[in-house]
């Protein structure tokens, strides 16, 4: 079954997504980008570009260049707004026999939706391209205040394109959908929706099935663009200030400062200074002018927020003629990339008492949620096809009483896991294999599930035997763990019911305490294996001891010898440091018996060599000597 | 019963396909992990050039602004070194520019942030021609990386 698309089919900016594997994703468009300008352009010798491209070409060509169709779209040419935009609006435009807007391109008239339709294709060809199939049915959305004229037109469009629009949907229902909203019963959502040039703000009702749209507000000519233009014109203030030159008679100067203003501002929401740094911005009979100038947050903050007071003003006006008061909504939505500057979200926050709906992408919410309805309609979207994932992290305790993780916290299941484990002492034959669930380090701080021992290992020295652990967790989250010793090929196994089956209250419990102790825990992991690491020092400082025998000097022995015992002294201690420090001392003087040992080579050959043990500090030759 | 054992053979059939279906969503996803490693390694590259090509402008920019007859002043000269250096460096990173002056206006390589008036008798002449280069532009691995920034001729 071919896939339903979402289409965000914006002023200025178009974006196509598609649920894939459950989850809906945007699909990049031929140049790579995940955005396409919502323009489109005739050359002159004939050829039709859209999106970048037509962008790219516009300063040459401003009366074949299209773009902000959307504002004509579905309108009647004596609809005021339409002749407001029309002194705005660069191309031509006239009325056409229905009485609706005709706009030029090249040598011929257009009505507004077949210039949406070459959007819509180029949309619908790139995203074949990518999927590998073909893409026939499309979800359209449009803002929440246009009427049914609008909303036809734009279906139509989609139909010159090619797709069948099985639904046009309402952008701010779209973004409720994005975060599941849908789901919350009689709750009320305002959606604030500030993009580049246009604000819009809408009022929904969530009922039993729909969601309605109870009222609708904003400002048609308010946008993130007009932040950009307050910097610029700081910036230009600025310099005609200090060097009395005006940058804005200047196109190419303007071109960079309005990329660098744009540039500080999404700067200014992450840090709270950023630099505007423009050598060789222009020059004069003294030679080359550079331009450098910090800006704050505060700064940008005091520059815009006329801006700001004015979009919380509609808000509330809004919410008056809707006869709601902000304590009715019981949801926050943010939509528009200008929504993430820190104190847009601050007054949205400030007026409604609540923290916004802000972790999916503003830029991208409107397509994502166009393609959650989609999945919908599809049915790619079932709670009952819904996985279960593991609460909490499980593992097993090892040396040292640390709890070391096979299965992390969030892993979709079902799920296997498995991880080879070694013996502690030489000569060991079982080994307690001790089922963790728990985000804390220490297996004491943990839960325990239950515990088994493996015996039967053939004795070998300490760290060759091959002990395989093995974690299964099935779809009903019962738990499997299998311990199998690789030589012996005995194995031991446990079951552990409802692994997964912990309250919420205490998984939340239990995430919290490994918050809360996450520092001393660190600590403590941090000795144990100070203290783990000493162990397998003093163990090689001891073999290497014996096996030395007359071959290395009395003195070295005895220097071996108390760096030795210092540091069994320092590992019952403890500070990790000082456990450190001693071994340090026992590996360097360990090296002399390497370096001895090599000085007087053993008459049979295969003695005094790296031993099964492996590459053990201290057997090594020395390369200080 | 017999309706019991119908509507029971029509929920396997269901799992069954589901089942099917998830194994072969995992199967392709793994196919295309190795491409999306190498997309994302890309990517990481490309936004790091992006950051760093704005500085290398900069050095053009200053690099314009030396007089004639200067060139060969000794601190201008090491200045020049330094630009150079950065030059071979994104050559050797398989990092192209983008023809411009001379060449016809392509909104694919190209972005147009200005008009000039057309010399007669050059090539310069031609309406459509790129006439002065801005801002360069480069390729890696014939992807766009960023595009030309140029003058083109009315």
């Amino acid at each position: 079954m071919a896939k339903i698309v979402g289409i965000d089919l914006g002023t200025t900016l178009s974006e196509i997504a598609v649920m894939e594997g459950g989850e809906p994703k945007i699909i990049e468009n031929r140049e790579g980008a995940r955005v396409t300008p919502s323009v489109v352009a005739t050359t002159k010798s004939g050829e039709i570009l859209v999106g970048v491209q037509a962008k790219r070409q516009q300063i040459t060509n401003p009366k074949n260049t299209l773009f902000q169709v959307k504002r004509l779209v579905g309108r009647r040419f004596s609809d005021a707004s339409v002749q407001q935009d029309k002194k705005l609006l660069p191309y031509e435009m006239r009325e056409g026999e229905d009485g609706g807007v005709e706009v030029k391109m090249g040598e011929k008239w257009y009505k507004p939706s077949e210039i949406s339709a070459m959007v819509l294709r180029k949309l619908k060809q790139d995203a074949e391209e990518r999927l590998g199939e073909k893409i026939t049915e499309a979800i359209i959305t449009v803002p929440a205040y246009f009427d049914d004229s609008q909303r036809k037109a734009t279906k139509v469009a989609g139909e010159i394109a090619g797709l069948e629009v099985k639904r046009v949907l309402n952008e701010p229902t779209a973004a409720a959908l994005a975060y599941g909203l849908n789901k919350k019963k009689d709750e009320r959502i305002i959606v604030y929706d500030f993009g580049g040039g246009t604000f819009d703000i809408s009022i929904l009702e969530v009922s039993a099935d729909t969601i309605e749209v109870k009222a609708t507000g904003g400002d048609t000519h308010l946008g993130g663009e007009d932040f950009d233009q307050k910097v610029m014109d700081w910036l230009i203030d600025q310099f005609r200030k200090d060097e009395g030159i005006d940058l804005s008679k200047d196109p190419l100067a303007l071109q960079r400062l309005k990329e660098a203003g744009e540039k500080a501002k999404i700067e200014l929401s992450t840090s709270l200074e950023t630099e505007i740094n423009l050598p060789f911005i222009t020059s004069d009979a003294a030679g080359p002018k550079h331009l450098y100038y910090k800006l704050n947050r505060t700064q940008l903050e005091n520059l815009v927020r006329e801006y700001i007071d004015k979009s919380i003003e509609l808000v509330k006006q809004t919410l008056q003629e809707a006869k709601f008061s902000p304590q009715d909504i019981q949801e926050v939505v943010l939509v528009g990339g200008q929504t993430r500057m820190p104190a847009m979200q601050e007054a949205v926050r400030n007026l409604f008492g609540k923290e916004p709906n802000k972790s999916i992408n503003p830029d991208e919410v409107v397509a994502i949620g166009a393609a959650v309805q989609a999945g919908i309609m599809q049915g790619d979207v079932k709670d009952v096809l819904l996985l279960d994932v593991t609460p909490l992290s499980l593992g097993i305790e090892t040396l040292g009483g640390v709890n070391t993780v096979l299965i992390q916290k969030n892993t979709t299941v079902p799920t296997r896991k498995s991880q080879i484990f070694s013996t502690a002492a030489d000569s060991q034959t079982s080994v307690e294999v001790h089922v963790l669930q728990g985000e804390r380090p220490m297996a004491q701080d943990s839960k325990s599930l239950g515990r088994f021992i493996l015996d039967g290992i053939p004795p070998a020295p300490r760290g060759m035997p091959q002990v395989e652990v093995s974690f299964d967790i099935d779809a009903n989250g019962i738990l499997s763990v299998t311990a199998k010793d690789k030589a012996s090929a005995k194995s031991q196994s446990i079951r552990i019911e409802g692994s997964t089956g912990i309250s919420a209250e205490e998984v939340e419990r239990m995430k919290k305490e490994a918050e809360l102790h996450a520092q001393e825990d660190r600590k403590k992991q941090e000795l144990i294996e100070a203290r783990n690491a000493a162990d397998a020092i003093i163990y090689t400082a001891e073999k290497a001891l014996r096996d030395a025998g007359d071959k290395v000097g009395e003195d070295i022995k005895k220097e071996v010898g108390e760096k030795l015992e210092a540091l069994k002294k320092a590992k019952e201690g403890d500070t990790i440091e000082e456990i450190k420090q001693a071994g340090e001392q026992l590996s360097q003087a360990l090296q002399k018996i390497g370096a001895a040992m090599y000085q007087n080579p053993p008459a049979s050959p295969g003695q005094g060599g790296p031993s099964a043990e492996g590459g053990q500090e201290g057997e090594k030759p020395s390369s200080n000597q | 019963m017999e309706k019991e054992i119908e509507k029971i053979k029509k929920e396997r059939d269901e799992y069954l396909d589901g089942w099917k279906r998830a194994k072969a969503d995992f199967l392709n996803y793994k196919k295309e992990e190795g491409e999306r490693i190498q997309a994302t390694i890309d990517f990481s590259r490309r936004c790091l050039l992006e950051k760093i090509l704005p500085i290398l402008d900069n050095l053009a920019r200053a690099e314009k602004e030396i007089p004639e007859g200067e060139r060969e002043n000794k601190v201008y000269k090491g200045f020049l070194q330094i630009v150079f250096q950065w030059r071979e460096f994104l050559k050797n990173e398989g990092i192209e520019e983008i023809e411009t002056v001379g060449k016809p206006f392509n909104p694919e390589l190209h972005e147009a942030v200005g008009e000039v008036d057309p010399l007669t008798g050059s090539e310069q002449g031609v309406s459509g021609m790129v006439a002065e280069e801005v801002e360069k532009g480069y390729i890696m691995n014939g992807a766009l990386i960023r595009p030309a920034k140029v003058k083109v001729v009315k």
